[in-house]
């Protein structure tokens, strides 16, 4: 089974992706600010990391930062509500899999079909499909 | 054949949570024989070896999945190698590197895991037995020539990596070096490689007390190049005796950190002292002329502009008369040139104004950024609880209760959108109830309004001035002004503080308002900041403000009464604002 991290600091918005996950299957566990997030991103395998740009305290952007650092090579999808072009490209360089809006254009079943196409493509072969089904602990 | 690996694999992992690891990689090696090429069966073995504490076994499984890794499966040989490196003692990491390196060296991966590989490990790649040898070379000072070339020669061949390795292996070492130079040139490498954090590491621990100006220099412009300058403020200590001992190169960041620190006495003082070092050299004060347009001090740059010319002259002429020459028309310039000159000046001006205008449309964009941001998030919450239930009732999971908390969450929601529309109603709506008011009475009323939580927090005030100052225009929106200051000061203060407001007018009609809690402060580096909608330093989802408006609002309704607010920035026991308004010129 999956593991994702929500780093969020609006429990409002969180809980939600947490439950839709769970429906669908995937665990998640919510990080309610970057340091928590980090720490967490420490401790636990996850299979992919949900960032929120805007956080209190560590801003998202360091909190990848970190990340990228750590290990250039787990999953990261961002999603916010800036709409600044520049930020995103910025983004992008920093190195991140997948960008989704928030705001007006909200949208909880392209966040979680994103997320599902993340962790499992459709392409893979059935050693990839073994790679997913099986926990990492 | 896949569904023969997943029931072997399937009886592996019952076996690994049955605690039977013996089995269970007795089976894994089963996997590896009857399917050779596939990397599942050794992932699996490792990531069981690693749970059970066999980490070399886990290490030199790992490395044979590696080997059978598909180029584009990276990554799970990084969270694998990640995962062992939190648990597994330092030696067998150590050897694992050793492996990692030879299957390197003997070329027998594909060219995108070589690639990955070098990116995710670098310097620790980079660490074998003969780099040890290099590193104690590289902590004495004696060897400066031959370390220069060796590391000349990785840039060439752009394995850099091992510049980064080596700094990392001397911030970690305790033995002592005597190694300045080396240091300080290591350091030069790694700020032309952009790595900013190892070489101001790097700086921190090899070049106290700072007295090389090369390094010097380094280190403000590293924060420059970073945006931040903590670390000189931690560093140095930058005062007048420092510009006046400064060298040209370090005035140039200086003129760039006192702008940043608002700092005008000293950019001042910078500035006069490049425009000293000017006197004798075009490029200095060619920089010097940059450094006066950027801040739109036109005179000074136009002064200098002519500086510059009659430099350029008296070296054109130094230069004809040594070809023994006639000089003549080159001294004087032509009216054209003055003319075109003039317009260039105009010009400037000009461009001036069209920036104030600039700044005001930012300024605009920046409000509706943040505002559309702040009524995002609750149109996020909206629609996705909406989502969520939509999605439970396709899959027949929808109760009263979910509903019921889907409903609550639209109102609180909603709610939030409300609240944040109304804090604009001071400005966006005033009551235009026009008419003379008390300032002093003004202020009282909303201490009053706001009694009981200043005493539960146990906060004092005191205000000076006359009854009689008064001011024309909306009372109830003036008295914005204060509500919001209070509050700030209010949640600054916490617990035991007192609030001062001072009233007082000038011969010319300019009510001045010194507002200063006793607080712990703004710190520094937000001054510019406060006014800006939107800036917040408090915790947005706590309710009570802190969504950044306070200030904003109270800026605009000054700005409406002809008024100006700045920070005391000398103010050091606390917050201080001062705000000046022009009072209306008696009518009868």
């Amino acid at each position: 089974m999956s593991l994702v991290l929500i780093i969020e600091d609006e429990p409002a918005t969180a809980a939600p992706v947490k439950e839709a996950l769970e429906i669908e299957g995937i665990r998640a566990d919510i990080a309610g600010s970057g340091t928590k997030g980090v720490e967490l991103f420490r401790e636990r395998a996850y299979d992919l990391i949900l960032l929120d740009l805007k956080l209190p305290g560590l801003s998202g952007e360091e909190v990848l930062n970190t990340i990228r650092k750590e290990n250039p090579f787990v999953t990261v999808i961002v999603y916010t509500n800036y709409s600044d072009f520049g930020e995103i490209k910025k983004l992008t360089n920093m190195g991140i899999d997948g960008y989704i809006n928030k705001g007006p254009e909200a949208d909880l079943d392209e966040l979680i079909d994103t997320i599902k196409s993340k962790l499992a493509p459709i392409d893979g072969d059935a050693i990839d499909v073994l790679f997913r089904e099986f926990p990492n602990e | 054949m896949y569904e023969e690996q997943r029931l072997l694999a399937d009886t592996i992992t019952k076996l690994r949570f049955s605690d039977q690891p013996d089995e269970a990689i007795a089976l894994c090696h089963q996997g590896m024989s009857q399917f050779p090429t596939n990397s599942f069966f050794p992932k699996l073995q490792g990531d069981i070896c690693r749970q059970y504490e066999r980490y070399p076994q886990a290490a030199q499984a790992y490395l044979k999945m590696l080997g059978l890794l598909r180029p584009d499966q990276f990554s799970i040989f990084a969270t694998a190698y990640r995962n062992l490196e939190k648990s597994a003692p330092t030696e067998v990491m150590y050897s694992f590197l050793n492996d990692i390196r030879e299957l390197l060296n003997n070329k027998c991966l594909a060219k995108e895991l070589d690639k990955n590989l070098h990116i995710f490990l670098g310097s620790q790649l980079a660490i074998d037995d003969n780099f040890l040898v290099f590193f104690k070379q590289a902590n004495d000072d004696n060897n400066i020539n031959f370390i220069r070339k060796e590391i000349e020669k990785w840039e060439t061949s752009q394995d850099t990596s091992k510049i980064e390795a080596l700094a990392t292996l001397k911030l970690n070492t305790e033995e002592t070096a005597n190694s300045r130079k080396i240091d300080a040139f290591l350091i030069q490498r790694l700020e032309k490689l952009r790595k900013y954090d190892l070489a101001l590491s790097m700086i921190a621990k090899t070049q106290k007390p700072y007295q090389n100006k090369f390094i010097l220099a380094a280190m403000l412009r590293i924060c420059r190049k970073r945006s931040d300058y903590s670390f000189v403020e931690r560093e140095l200590h930058i005062d007048d005796d420092f510009i006046e001992r400064s060298s040209f190169n370090l005035q140039y960041e200086l003129v760039y950190y006192f702008q940043i620190k608002d700092d005008e006495e000293r950019l001042e003082k910078t500035l006069r002292q490049m425009r000293r070092s000017a006197a004798g050299s075009i490029p200095i004060a060619r920089t010097l002329y940059n450094f006066y347009l950027s801040l739109n001090r036109f005179e000074d740059a136009q002064s200098i502009y002519t500086h510059i010319q009659q430099l350029e002259q008296s070296q054109a002429a130094e230069w004809e008369q040594r070809k023994k020459r006639r000089v003549n028309s080159v001294l004087s310039r032509s009216e054209e040139q003055m003319e075109s000159e003039q317009a260039v000046w105009q010009r400037m001006k000009e461009l001036v104004s069209e920036q104030e205008h600039t700044r005001q449309m930012i300024a605009l964009r920046d409000l509706l950024k943040g505002f559309s941001h702040e009524l995002g998030q609750p149109i996020t919450n909206v629609r996705y609880a909406v989502q969520l239930y939509q999605k439970k009732m396709q899959k027949n999971l929808d109760t009263r209760h979910a509903l019921q908390v889907l409903l609550s969450d639209i109102l609180l929601q909603t709610n939030r959108i409300g609240m944040l529309l109304s804090r604009f109603s001071p400005i966006v709506s005033p009551k235009n109830e026009s008419g003379k008011f008390s300032v002093r009475e003004c202020a009282e009323k909303v201490f009053t309004d706001l009694e009981t939580r200043l005493l539960s927090q146990n906060i004092t005030h005191r205000i000076i001035g006359a009854s009689a100052l008064v001011l024309t225009g909306d009372q109830i929106q003036f008295s914005q002004v204060f509500y919001n200051l209070i509050l700030n000061a209010m949640q600054a203060i916490e617990k035991n503080g007192h609030i001062d407001i001072n009233i007082s007018v000038s011969e010319y009609h300019v009510l001045t308002i010194i507002f200063a809690d006793n607080g712990p402060g703004i710190p520094e580096q937000n001054f510019q900041k406060i006014f800006e909608p939107f800036f917040s330093t408090k915790d947005p989802t706590s309710g009570n403000g802190g969504e950044g408006l306070g200030l904003y609002i109270v800026w605009n309704i000054l700005k409406m009464f002809n008024g100006t607010i700045q920070i005391d920035k000398n103010f050091r026991s606390g917050t201080k604002f001062i705000i000046q308004i022009q009072q209306e010129k008696e009518a009868h």
